[in-house]
């Protein structure tokens, strides 16, 4: 299965930032969108999710055209998005958290044992799950992220920044996780400031400057060129 | 580790809440056995219709956050329409309450899939503005609602085996009715705020982009939760029409929302507990100001700041965001961050 994008355009008022992007996400790989702050990564995210009207474009999944439909359809059809920043429910319980990413599904049986599977992959959302989200640590908060939007039972993820404030530590168990997620099967489009970490683990990868894709390969590949090295790398 | 506030929130917790909530039943199923006080009941009463209206309303801003100034109108939707079922058609105050509900709701999803365009303080503005119009327009219908001089209407009766037995304006039986709808109506919140509709309407009030990204459809959600809270308001009027016997625009004007939205801040917002203290202090606290006259409610005025300048969560609004107001609790999520990674560590 594959969400394809193909020329995506969108505009805060006259201002264009997405000046036609096309990208191709598969079912259990991982695939990088890299670039500047204010390149357009988290607008070409929120728009894929349905929340930023398209001005042109389209999107294909699995052979299905995604057009003008709402964020919550999109989110059905299995394309869940953890926003930047975290965003989790500060109020809700760590739990309570959770069953909202099951929003959709009414089965209990089956959410609980979705529970029980995203604790298995961070136990110390066990540890709180009674805890009210806003008390957690901000890694913790991370992965409650992740883990509610695993709730929803996603065929492709997109992720805006996890590694966003985090301990270097902290974030490699979240990749970690990520990878875990991806072997079984999942597609996740991983949108980072944090160029090394998202190429190092991206079999495909996109490079974004101003609204454009200018640049794109294999995760591996990129690493070594030299413009990737210079503008993102720091080298 | 500094995890008093979550501590004293567990601890508060561990209290039988059923023992505790059927114990304060049964003290106001007695009370009028122990006081018999026309005036009291009477403040009772209205007290009581404020709890279910705040109830209402805290269903619409205090889960879902969506602000409404100009709640008095579908107080006003529900009280008119047994009003004018009554006197028109002569429908009688037990026929009528479906259509109350039923009108309130009704006009609370028309009127919200309109206003729902907006967010916040516009919101606000466009809800206040309804307020407003819906009382000038009962005002000058005055071939329907009797314009200002208002409708009088029939008190309700109950048909026992062998009599009628008739409320008339005697204060009692209105108290054990009220007492009987505000329970209904805290069975129906309290259900609603645990359900998925519930998480979802804290979970659209907290942040609608994420939300929104977990499949919850934040329009659907947010006018349902506008037209509970408007047939809430419908059943409260239903409530006041009967208990007053005589509906008019004044009892609906401005003063009136902004009355209920100080008593569900007051309360604080999301507390079931709260909306119903709240409706109770604020009602209480004007009439035993009273002797003081003119100065009442300068006095009135003073509760509120003093309330708003020590305990701006509300009174029950309390110990769930006590944490996050903590200036050290920053600190903290650092520490526990560090601590986080040495556990990952090993």
């Amino acid at each position: 299965m594959r969400l394809k994008v193909k020329n995506l355009h969108i505009s805060y008022g006259k201002i264009e930032v997405l000046k036609g992007i096309s990208l191709e996400i598969s079912q259990g790989k991982i695939t990088a969108l890299v670039g500047a702050n204010g390149a357009g990564k988290s607008t070409a995210l929120m728009a894929i999710s349905g929340i930023l009207p398209l001005k042109e474009g389209s999107m294909e999944f699995d052979g299905k055209t995604l057009e003008r439909i709402r964020p919550d359809e999109i989110t059905a059809s299995g394309v869940v998005q953890v926003p930047e920043g975290r965003r989790v429910f500060r109020r809700l319980t760590v739990f309570e958290n959770l069953q909202l990413g099951a929003f959709l599904r009414r089965n209990d049986h089956t959410v609980k044992e979705d529970i029980e599977r995203v604790f298995t992959l961070f136990p110390i959302l066990s540890k709180r799950k009674s805890q009210e989200a806003g008390t957690l640590s901000g890694g913790e908060q991370q992965m409650l992220a992740i883990a509610r939007a695993l709730m929803a039972r996603p065929k492709i993820l997109l992720l805006d920044e996890p590694s966003l404030g985090l301990a270097p530590l902290v974030v490699e168990k979240i990749f970690d996780v990520l990878l875990k997620i991806q072997s079984e099967g999942v597609g996740i489009l991983l949108v980072e400031q944090n160029a090394r970490w998202a190429l190092e683990v991206a079999s495909w990868a996109y490079v974004i400057e101003t609204g454009r894709i200018v640049l794109e390969g294999p995760g591996s590949q990129l690493l070594m060129n030299d413009r990737v090295r210079s503008a993102y790398l720091g080298e | 580790m500094n995890r008093r506030g979550i501590g004293l929130y567990q601890a508060t917790k561990k209290i039988p809440r059923r023992a505790v909530n059927v114990f304060i039943l049964l003290i106001l199923f007695a009370l009028p056995l122990f006081d018999r006080n026309q005036y009291h009941l009477e403040v009772l009463v209205s007290a009581g219709i404020f709890a279910i209206l705040v109830l209402g309303l805290n269903v619409m801003t205090g889960y879902c956050g969506l602000l409404n100034l100009g709640y008095a109108a579908f107080f006003a939707a529900g009280a008119y329409t047994y009003a004018i079922l009554n006197v028109r058609f002569g429908w009688s105050f037990w026929v009528s309450l479906p259509a109350c509900i039923i009108s309130a709701g009704a006009f609370g999803l028309a009127f919200g899939s309109c206003a729902l365009r907006l967010k916040g303080d516009y919101l606000a503005v466009v809800t206040l503005g309804f307020g407003e119009i819906t009382r000038i327009a009962l005002n000058n219908m005055d071939s329907l609602t009797g314009g200002p001089n208002g409708l009088t209407v029939a008190h309700p009766a109950l048909w026992l085996p062998h009599k009628r037995l008739a409320f008339g304006i005697n204060s009692l039986p209105y108290y054990y009715l009220t007492l009987l709808a505000i329970l209904v109506t805290v069975i129906i919140v309290s259900r609603l705020s645990s359900s998925r509709f519930g998480r979802a309407w804290i979970a659209i009030k907290e942040d609608e982009v994420a939300a929104a990204c977990l499949g919850i459809h934040t329009g659907k959600l947010k006018l349902l939760a506008f037209c509970i809270g408007s047939a809430l308001a419908g059943f409260a009027g239903w409530l006041f029409a009967g208990k007053q016997g005589f509906v008019s625009p004044e009892s609906f004007d401005f003063i009136t929302s902004i009355m209920l939205t100080a008593m569900l801040v007051f309360g604080g917002m999301g507390s079931i507990p709260g909306a119903i203290v709240a409706a109770l202090a604020l009602t209480i606290i004007p009439e035993v100001l009273r002797p003081l006259q003119q100065y009442r409610m300068f006095f009135f005025g003073t509760v509120m700041i003093v309330m708003m300048l020590f305990r701006p969560q509300g009174l029950f609004g309390g110990v769930r965001i006590f944490e996050e107001f903590r200036p050290e609790s920053e600190r903290i999520r650092q520490e526990e961050d560090e601590a986080l990674g040495e556990d990952l560590r090993q």
